[in-house]
C-alpha cells in the first residue's frame, strides 16, 4: 500500500464516467470528420464533452451550457435526434466544484426531407371534439371566493388541497369553501402573493367525500350531519381568517389569531377555545 | 430548493399527465403510431388525475389515503400509456401488490376521487409513468445461456424471461444432466429475469428425458444436431404429453431420416413449437417453412432475418458455420450450410409474421440469433410492413391493431407457446408485475426502466456521484432489483409440475418455483392476434404461397430501430 501512495491517478466512479462520454464524443467527432450525421448517442456525448470542456477551461455555467448548445449544428445530427435526445444532462467539474448542466434542445428541430423525418415520441393531439375536457368543466358546480394573502410570504395552494384548511393566514369566505378544492387543472396550483387578493373558483371534492388530516378541521366525512358546523367552529376557535368573521382586518388584527392557529389545530380545538 | 420565479406558462396537461383518449403517438422511428383508445383517467382535468411530484396531487389525505398497503398498493405506475395484448392501448395505472398486477385503471384515494380502481396510500411507492410506455416484460423463448452476460442483454432489451437451453459454454442444446441443472441453478439468482430451461430431448429412450424433468426441467429441445428422428421427436413428445411440457423443435435440416411431410406425420397434431420456421436457423430444407401451417405447429423465427435486410441473406454462411461447428473451408460443411440460405423463405416469413400466421418472435441468442434485438427487430419489421405498398389502409388513423399484433409475438403468445401466461405474457390482473417502461421515442429501441415484480431491476442508470440520477452517461444497467440477493426474490423458476410440487430437492434456488401449464392443449388457433391458418407450401427453389398466394418480399436496405439509437 505505501508503494501506491502518490503514484496513482485515483480515478473515481465519476472520473471513469467521463471518459466512457470522452470516447463516445472522440468516436463521434471522427464519424463527423467523415461527413456523416450523427446518432442519438453520438450526438448526446458530444453535447456532454463540450460541457464538461467548457468547465475544464474555467467557463461559468451559463458559458458551458451555450458550448453544450453550440456543440453540433442541427444539419449535423441523423433525423430523429432532436425528437429523441430532448436534452443532455452532465455534471462537469467547474472552477468552484461539481455542478450540474442541462442542456434543453441542444439540436432544434429536424432538418432534412420533411417527408421523410421519422417523429420519435411526437404526440399529435386529439383531434377537436375527440375529448373535451372544457365542456365537462362547464357544468361542475364552481364557487367563486375572494382570498387575501395576509401573510409576509406568498401562499402557493395546490389543485386538490382541501381549501377549507388552507393556511390560516388566507382570509376568505371559510364555509363556501369547506368539501371543495380549486378548480384547476389537476397537478396545478394557485399563488397567492403577500397583501394580495386573488379570486379564485373552487368545485366539490368528489369520491366517498372523506377528507382525512390536513390541519384535522375535518378528519372524517364531509357530509356527516353536523360535520360542516364542527368543522367551522373549530377553524375560528383555533385562529383560521375567514372573511365572514374577520372582514377587512389587517393582518394580525382581526378576530382570529392565525399566527397561533397551527399550534391551536394541534393542540384541540378545546384548549385552543380557553 | 431555489430557482428562477415561475411565471405564467402555458397549462399542457399532456406534460403532466401524458397522452390522453384520441391522442396519437409516434413508436421511435418505425413510423408506427398508436391512438389512445381507452382512457381511465377522469375526462375532467379539474379532477383528479393523480400525478406525484413537488406541488402534485400525489400527499397524504389528497391523492393518498392514509391506509396500510394491505388496503392500497405497494407500488403504482401512475398514468402510463399501456400497451398489453390482452388490454390494448389504454391511458391508465397499474396498480402492484406483492409483485403482482392487483388493478389496472383509475389511481387515487377514494375518499376524494371517483371511479378510483388502482387505491394508493401513503406508504405506497410510485413509479411516475406520464409519459411513457408501459408494456408487460418481453418473453424470449429461444435462448442459448452460453454465458451470463446473455441475461444482462435480454434484460437490457426489455426481456423478463427466458427458456434457455443451456448453463454455460457447452456443445448440446437442452440440458440433460441432472447434476449440472441442479448445479447450474443458482447462478441465475444474479439476475432479475424469470427462467426456465429445456431438458435434452433428442432420445430415443425415456430415461434421459426423466433425468431432466426430475431436475426441473420445463419443456424439451429436440435438436438436429443431437437426433431429430422419427423415434427421438416421438419420445419427447410422448414424455411431453405425460408431463405438461412443451417440446422446442429444430428438425432434421438434413432431410436424412425425416422430411417434412414425415415430421408432420410424426407431430400427429401433437403441440410442438417449431423453431425458426423459416429455416436458416435451422430445419428441413428448403421447406420447414411449410410447418408453419401444419396442424398443432406453434412456430417461432429468430431475429437475424426480422426483418428480411439486405444482407441477412449475406450473412448467414459464418453464422451457421460459426454455431454449428461447420468449416467453411470444406466443401461438403459450406454446400450443406448453404442449403439453409434462401431470400424467398426469408422475405415470406416476414410476411406470414404481418398476415397473423407465425405467433412468436424469438432471439436464438448466441446460437444465430441476438439477445438484445427481438424487441427492436420485431417492431422494425411492423414497420416497414406498414410502410410497404399497400401495408395499411390510407385513410388509417392509427396502426394500434398491428402493434398490438406484433406485441404478442414478444409477450402473450410465447408465454401460452411455453404454459407461463398464468405469470407472464400480459399486465391483466394477476400475473406478475413485470413491466417494461420505454420513452416513446425509443420504443423497442431502449427500455427507460424495467420493473421485475414491480420492483426497479434494470435500466437507465447514469452518473453515480451526480446530483441527480439521469447525469451522462447514461448506461442500461442493474437497479436495486439487480443487485445483492434481490434478483432471486423477484424472479421465478419455471419447471414441470411434478419438479414445482418436490420443490427445491429438484431445483435448488431460492427462486420460486412455478409450474407451467396448458402446454399440450394451446393450439396456434389460440394465439392472440394471430391464429390465421393456412397452407403453406414452398417450391425447391424457395418460392412460398399460402393457400396458393404467392409471399414475395423485397429486402428493405434500411431498418428503423437500430442506426438511430445505436452507436
Amino acid at each position: 500500500m505505501r508503494g501506491s501512495k502518490g503514484a496513482a491517478v485515483h480515478l473515481t466512479p465519476a472520473d471513469r464516467e467521463r471518459l466512457l462520454v470522452f470516447q463516445v464524443s472522440e468516436l463521434a467527432r471522427r464519424r463527423l470528420a467523415r461527413g456523416l450525421r450523427l446518432t442519438a448517442p453520438e450526438a448526446t456525448a458530444m453535447v456532454a464533452d463540450a460541457v464538461c470542456e467548457a468547465a475544464r477551461d474555467g467557463a461559468r455555467l451559463a458559458d458551458a451550457l451555450a458550448a453544450g448548445r453550440s456543440a453540433l449544428r442541427p444539419d449535423q445530427v441523423l433525423p430523429g435526434v432532436a425528437e429523441v435526445v430532448g436534452h443532455v444532462a452532465v455534471e462537469a467539474v467547474f472552477d468552484d466544484g461539481t455542478r450540474l448542466a442541462v442542456v434543453d434542445r441542444p439540436f432544434g428541430p429536424s432538418v432534412g426531407d420533411p417527408a421523410g423525418i421519422p417523429r420519435p415520441g411526437l404526440v399529435d393531439p386529439a383531434p377537436a371534439g375527440g375529448r373535451d375536457p372544457g365542456a365537462a368543466a362547464g357544468t361542475e358546480d364552481v364557487v367563486t371566493v375572494a382570498v387575501t394573502n395576509t401573510a409576509a410570504v406568498p401562499i402557493i395552494v395546490t389543485s386538490h388541497f382541501h381549501f377549507f384548511e388552507v393556511n390560516p393566514r388566507l382570509r376568505f369566505d371559510r364555509a363556501a369553501a369547506y368539501g371543495r378544492h380549486l378548480a384547476v387543472p389537476s397537478g396545478s396550483h394557485v399563488r397567492f402573493d403577500p397583501g394580495g387578493t386573488v379570486e379564485v373558483g373552487l368545485v366539490r371534492i368528489a369520491g366517498a367525500r372523506v377528507v382525512v388530516g390536513f390541519a384535522g378541521l375535518v378528519d372524517g366525512r364531509l357530509d356527516a350531519p353536523g360535520a360542516a358546523e364542527a368543522a367551522l367552529a373549530k377553524a375560528r376557535a383555533c385562529g383560521f381568517l375567514d372573511a365572514r368573521r374577520d372582514p377587512g382586518a389587517a393582518p394580525g388584527h382581526g378576530v382570529g389569531n392565525p399566527s397561533g392557529a397551527a399550534a391551536a389545530a394541534l393542540r384541540g380545538v378545546d384548549e385552543a377555545a380557553r | 430548493m431555489t430557482g428562477p420565479r415561475p411565471g405564467p406558462v402555458a397549462w399542457d396537461p399532456r406534460d403532466v399527465h401524458g397522452p390522453r383518449l384520441g391522442d396519437r403517438v409516434h413508436l421511435g422511428d418505425t413510423g408506427l403510431v398508436v391512438e389512445v383508445s381507452a382512457d381511465d383517467l377522469s375526462p375532467v382535468l379539474t379532477d383528479q388525475a393523480f400525478v406525484v411530484g413537488f406541488g402534485r396531487p400525489g400527499r397524504d389525505g389528497i391523492g393518498l389515503r392514509a391506509v396500510r398497503t394491505s388496503g392500497s398498493c405497494d407500488v403504482v405506475v401512475s398514468n402510463v400509456l399501456l400497451l398489453d395484448p390482452l388490454l390494448g392501448v389504454r391511458a391508465t395505472s397499474l396498480g402492484i401488490r406483492e409483485g403482482r398486477v392487483v388493478a389496472v385503471g383509475r389511481a387515487g384515494n377514494p375518499d376524494t376521487t371517483d371511479g378510483v380502481d388502482v387505491v394508493v396510500g401513503s406508504g405506497t411507492a410510485v413509479v411516475p409513468g406520464e409519459g411513457l410506455i408501459a408494456t408487460p416484460g418481453g418473453v424470449d423463448t429461444h435462448v442459448h445461456l452460453l454465458s451470463p452476460r446473455v441475461c444482462e442483454a435480454e434484460l437490457a432489451s426489455g426481456v423478463t424471461t427466458v427458456v434457455g437451453q443451456e448453463i454455460g459454454a457447452f456443445w448440446g442444446v437442452g440440458v440433460g444432466s441432472a447434476w449440472v441443472l441442479r448445479t447450474g441453478y443458482p447462478a441465475f439468482d444474479a439476475y432479475p429475469l424469470n427462467v426456465g430451461l429445456l431438458g435434452r430431448g433428442s432420445s430415443s429412450r425415456v430415461d434421459p428425458l426423466v433425468e431432466a424433468l426430475e431436475a426441473g426441467v420445463c419443456g424439451f429441445k429436440v435438436h438436429e444436431d443431437t437426433g431429430a428422428h422419427l423415434r427421438t421427436l416421438d419420445t419427447a413428445l410422448r414424455v411431453a404429453e405425460d408431463h405438461d411440457v412443451q417440446v422446442a423443435l429444430h428438425t432434421d435440416g438434413l432431410n436424412e431420416g425425416l422430411s417434412v411431410d414425415d415430421t408432420i406425420a410424426v407431430l400427429d397434431g401433437r403441440a410442438v413449437h417449431a423453431y425458426h420456421v423459416e429455416g436458416s436457423g435451422g430445419g428441413h430444407t428448403p421447406d420447414v417453412l411449410r410447418l408453419a401451417g401444419a396442424p398443432g405447429v406453434l412456430a417461432s423465427s429468430t431475429n437475424p432475418t426480422l426483418p428480411f435486410g439486405r444482407d441477412a441473406e449475406a450473412e448467414q454462411l459464418a453464422m451457421i458455420a460459426f454455431s454449428h461447428g461447420l468449416r467453411t473451408d470444406v466443401p461438403g460443411d459450406v454446400a450443406v450450410a448453404v442449403d439453409r440460405i434462401r431470400p424467398g423463405t426469408m422475405g415470406a416469413e416476414n410476411l406470414l409474421h404481418d398476415l397473423g400466421v407465425v405467433p412468436v418472435t424469438s432471439s436464438d441468442a448466441q446460437g444465430m440469433g441476438r439477445a438484445g434485438e427481438t424487441w427492436s427487430r420485431t417492431f422494425a419489421m411492423a414497420g416497414l410492413l406498414a410502410a410497404r405498398p399497400g401495408g395499411r389502409d390510407a385513410d388509417a388513423r392509427h396502426d394500434n391493431d398491428r402493434v398490438l399484433r406484433y406485441l404478442a409475438k414478444i409477450t402473450v403468445n410465447p408465454a401460452l407457446v411455453h404454459g407461463l401466461a398464468h405469470e407472464v405474457g400480459s399486465l391483466a390482473p394477476g400475473r406478475l408485475a413485470d413491466v417494461v417502461l420505454w420513452e416513446p421515442g425509443r420504443f423497442a429501441a431502449t427500455p427507460r426502466l424495467v420493473l421485475k415484480s414491480g420492483l426497479p431491476a434494470w435500466g437507465v442508470v447514469g452518473d453515480p456521484n451526480a446530483a441527480v440520477d439521469s447525469a451522462e452517461p447514461l448506461v442500461l444497467g442493474p437497479q436495486f432489483g439487480g443487485a445483492g440477493a434481490m434478483p432471486a426474490e423477484v424472479s421465478v423458476l419455471f419447471v414441470n409440475g411434478a419438479a414445482a410440487a418436490a420443490g427445491t430437492v429438484s431445483a435448488p434456488t431460492r427462486r420460486r418455483l412455478v409450474p407451467v401449464r396448458g402446454c399440450r392443449d394451446v393450439r396456434p388457433e389460440d394465439m392472440v392476434r394471430h391464429g390465421v391458418r393456412g397452407a403453406v407450401t414452398v417450391t425447391p427453389h424457395g418460392v412460398v404461397s399460402l393457400d396458393g398466394e404467392p409471399l414475395v418480399l423485397p429486402p428493405a436496405d434500411a431498418i428503423p430501430l437500430s442506426r438511430l439509437y445505436r452507436l
